[in-house]
């Protein structure tokens, strides 16, 4: 079985991560900044969370929809799982296609900064949610 | 004969004489391949085969400049050179890889690579186009920088001339000295461009459109349509035409802990990393990417600075390592300041890595007493005057001058010069890639990741299956890291004797690039026997190594870029170094002093360099 049991636990866990980042009073700035409309597409469980950073306050929303992603991330939800515990090395990742990225790539190096403090929340969200367990 | 046009260039600088000498055999090329390769061979060949030892700034010496076979291809990536000899710097074998269009112009003028020999009485520049090559007088070029060497050159001999030249550096002996074509392709480690100078060759400009026969266009072509599409799908090719190889500055400082900081102290720079990224600068200095000669992606940058301390109008822009070595090393956070020290560093003709490093050297010194200067860290105006003064030689440039080890070895402070065999390490940190430690010790000329394909396997940049490396590959351990070694560096030697691009590389497997060779040469290599070609390569560069001068003792790695840091993303990670070379020895082959066994040699070919190490 995968590090989530299912679509809605995965919604729960990691759009708890993208609010608190948006809320975060340094972080969300940068990503609302960013102007992008991120699209994280995941399987086993599908599912599917777009960030619109072009609007104000941005938009976390769940499932498929119609916004235009201007970056598209695709992997496996374990993936995910992993690599928000810091665990994936991007670039293999990448390059193994476990992960695919698509969109200008100015914009997707962009995210890193962005992307680096949620390596210390991740654990944290899943600890507060009683999921202790998956962090290993 | 397929890839080659089958005759180098013979120019005698002591007497004037420019001499013709048929390649013959092609079996030396199918065992040497051509670049660095064929560089070793030819060295060992004129020096220590017939019982001579020339020194580095010697007219004795031999200075190579050799394009590999590839090279008039159109296969992507191809458009690379070497330029070789005994390095100043290090006192044993260097090689110093190129790019931009000088490569394959020699080969188009009919040549196969140049050989320089003794010392020229007046500064001179070698002329060659399909119908001439004649040594020609270059006081009015003297004192002047590469990239106005270049345009007086240019405008002599016309469009279409490629130039190749040492600046002010090379010609004062600075021992990183380098060479450059194209306004910012650089021939920039171990001090090449001080030997050209020793010889008072002050350039080299070619012309030329003679093709080149290959054995089979009809296959390279197709190869090369292959690994254009595979380019063009790629991130990290899409990074470096976007972002240049600095793309991977924040990723590597913040997230990797693999950009070495206020010299190899620290890794907490988040903000310094962001402020000298690629992204920053394509938002700011950029003007446009370039490209070597047939390269699909064009890393390079070309950027200006319109006004301020740091104006500048178009030219060559920081790749990540002269960012890094002369940004974060120096702990120098304003992009236009990095931007401006690396141009004045290819002006001047020196190498960033080592010019960055020993600066960053020089300022810890200060900061401890053992030296008195301007330097402090973030002095962006102390770093910029100290690039001057070094290419002169001015005050402590003088000292600056002969490289950290050197300077170290005067001053105090070898605890803190990053360097092995004298050779300054490149900009990526062996904590957050523990094989770059191995990389770094064994590297033939010295501190280097470019020698091996090891940094782009443990980075999970490629994969290797065919070789058995098919990753990925934990970074941080010792624990299989000798085996990876070995193969790396096998590869590593084909690479830079078939002079091909190291990251263009990453876009063709193994078999392409055999495939790709063969279609070239008509060599008919199988992958067994092209490894067992990248391995005599090797081995003969290191016996080069060990007949100049250096033992086991000198494969290993400083504390410095050991030691575990407290904080950062690499906090407590300390590679095992003594396990990895215990490991390492062994499997390659070497014995206690570090010299490569006589049955590996003679396996491979090489009883002559046997019999030199081990006796008759
Ligand atoms: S990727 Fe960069 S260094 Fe390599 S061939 Fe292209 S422009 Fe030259």
């Amino acid at each position: 079985m995968g590090a989530y049991k299912d679509a809605a636990q995965l919604y729960d866990v990691l759009g708890t991560l993208f609010a608190t980042l948006r809320d975060d009073p340094e972080i969300g700035p940068k990503v609302q900044a960013s102007g992008l409309v991120i699209r994280f597409r995941y399987t086993e469980p599908d599912s599917e969370i777009t960030i619109d950073c072009t609007k104000s306050p941005l938009e976390i929303i769940f499932g498929p929809n119609d916004r235009k992603p201007t970056v598209d991330m695709s992997m496996k939800a374990d993936v995910a799982h992993q690599f928000w515990l810091g665990k994936v090395n991007l670039v293999a990742a990448l390059t193994r296609g476990q992960m695919v990225a698509k969109g200008p790539i100015q914009s997707i190096m962009k995210l890193l900064p962005i992307i680096k403090p949620a390596y210390a929340l991740y654990p944290k969200i899943l600890k507060e949610k009683g999921l202790e367990a998956m962090i290993t | 004969m397929y890839g080659y046009s089958g005759k180098l260039l013979e120019v005698n600088l002591s007497r004037g004489t420019v001499a013709e000498i048929p390649l013959g055999d092609p079996e030396p090329l199918r065992r040497f391949l051509g670049g660095s390769g064929l560089a070793a061979r030819l060295y060992f060949d004129r020096t220590l085969a017939q019982g001579k030892k020339p020194e580095p700034l010697g007219a004795d010496n031999p200075l190579l400049v050799l394009p590999g076979p590839l090279n008039c291809s159109r296969l992507p990536g191809t458009s690379r050179f070497s330029v070789a000899t005994r390095s100043p710097l290090t006192g044993l074998w260097g090689d110093s890889s190129c790019g931009g269009n000088f490569g394959p112009t020699l080969k188009y003028t009919g040549y196969d690579g140049i050989v320089f020999t003794g010392t020229s009485p007046e500064p001179a520049y070698l002329y060659v186009d399909e119908a001439t090559a004649e040594l020609r007088g270059a006081s009015f070029l003297w004192g002047k920088d590469t990239y106005q060497t270049e345009d007086e050159l240019i405008a002599r001999h016309g469009r279409g001339t490629r130039v190749l030249s040492i600046g002010p550096a090379g010609e004062n002996l600075v021992r990183y000295a380098s060479l450059v074509n194209d306004r910012g392709a650089v021939a920039g480690r171990a001090g090449m461009g001080a030997v050209a100078g020793s010889k008072r060759l002050k350039a080299i400009a070619v012309k030329g459109n003679k093709r080149v026969e290959l054995a089979d266009p009809k296959a390279a072509e197709a190869i090369a349509r292959t690994v254009r599409a595979k380019a063009r799908e790629s991130m990290t090719m899409q990074a470096f035409t976007s972002l240049g190889t600095d793309a991977v500055m924040y990723l590597g400082g913040a997230m990797m802990g693999d950009v070495p900081t206020r010299n190899w102290r620290t890794t907490l720079w988040e903000e310094g990393y962001q402020k000298l990224d690629g992204a920053a600068m394509a938002e700011t200095i950029l003007v446009r990417n370039a490209a070597c000669l047939y390269c699909p992606v064009g890393c390079k940058r070309v950027v200006k600075v319109d006004q301020g301390p740091y104006r500048m109008p178009p030219g060559s822009g920081p790749e990540y390592e002269t960012a890094a070595a002369l940004g974060a090393m120096c702990l120098v956070d304003d992009l236009e300041a990095v931007a401006y020290a690396g141009r004045l560093c290819d002006l001047y003709g020196m190498d960033t890595i080592s010019c960055g490093a020993t600066i960053s050297f020089a300022m810890e010194a200060t900061e401890r007493g053992l030296l008195r200067s301007e330097l402090s860290w973030g002095n962006a105006a102390a770093v910029i005057g100290m690039i001057e003064k070094i290419a002169r030689r001015e005050g402590l440039g003088d000292l600056l001058a002969e490289g950290s080890k050197r300077a170290a070895a005067k001053i105090g402070g070898a605890d803190f010069a990053v360097e092995v065999k004298g050779l300054e390490a490149p900009m990526h940190d062996p904590r957050a890639f523990h094989g770059l430690a191995l990389s770094y010790a064994t590297g033939t000329r010295g501190a280097c990741h470019m020698a091996c394909e090891t940094y782009a396997l443990e980075s999970g940049t490629v994969f290797r299956p065919e070789l058995g490396l098919a990753g990925p590959f934990e970074n941080q351990t010792g624990q299989g890291k000798a085996g990876l070694m070995v193969k790396a560096q096998d590869w590593g030697a084909l690479l830079n004797s078939l002079t091909i691009c190291q990251f263009i590389n990453w876009n063709y497997t193994a078999t392409e690039l055999v495939e790709a060779t063969n279609a070239v040469t008509g060599f008919g290599y199988t992958l067994g026997e092209f490894m067992e070609t990248g391995a005599r390569i090797w081995y003969l560069k290191r016996g080069i190594g060990c007949l100049l001068g250096a033992t086991a003792a000198d494969d290993r790695v400083p504390s410095r870029a050991l030691a575990s840091l407290e904080q950062g993303v690499t906090a407590g990670s300390e590679p095992d170094f003594e396990l990895m070379i215990r490991e390492y020895y062994p499997l390659r082959g070497l014995d206690a002093q570090g010299r490569p066994s006589r049955e590996r040699l003679v396996q491979l070919g090489l009883s002559d360099l046997a019999n030199l190490l081990h006796g008759q």
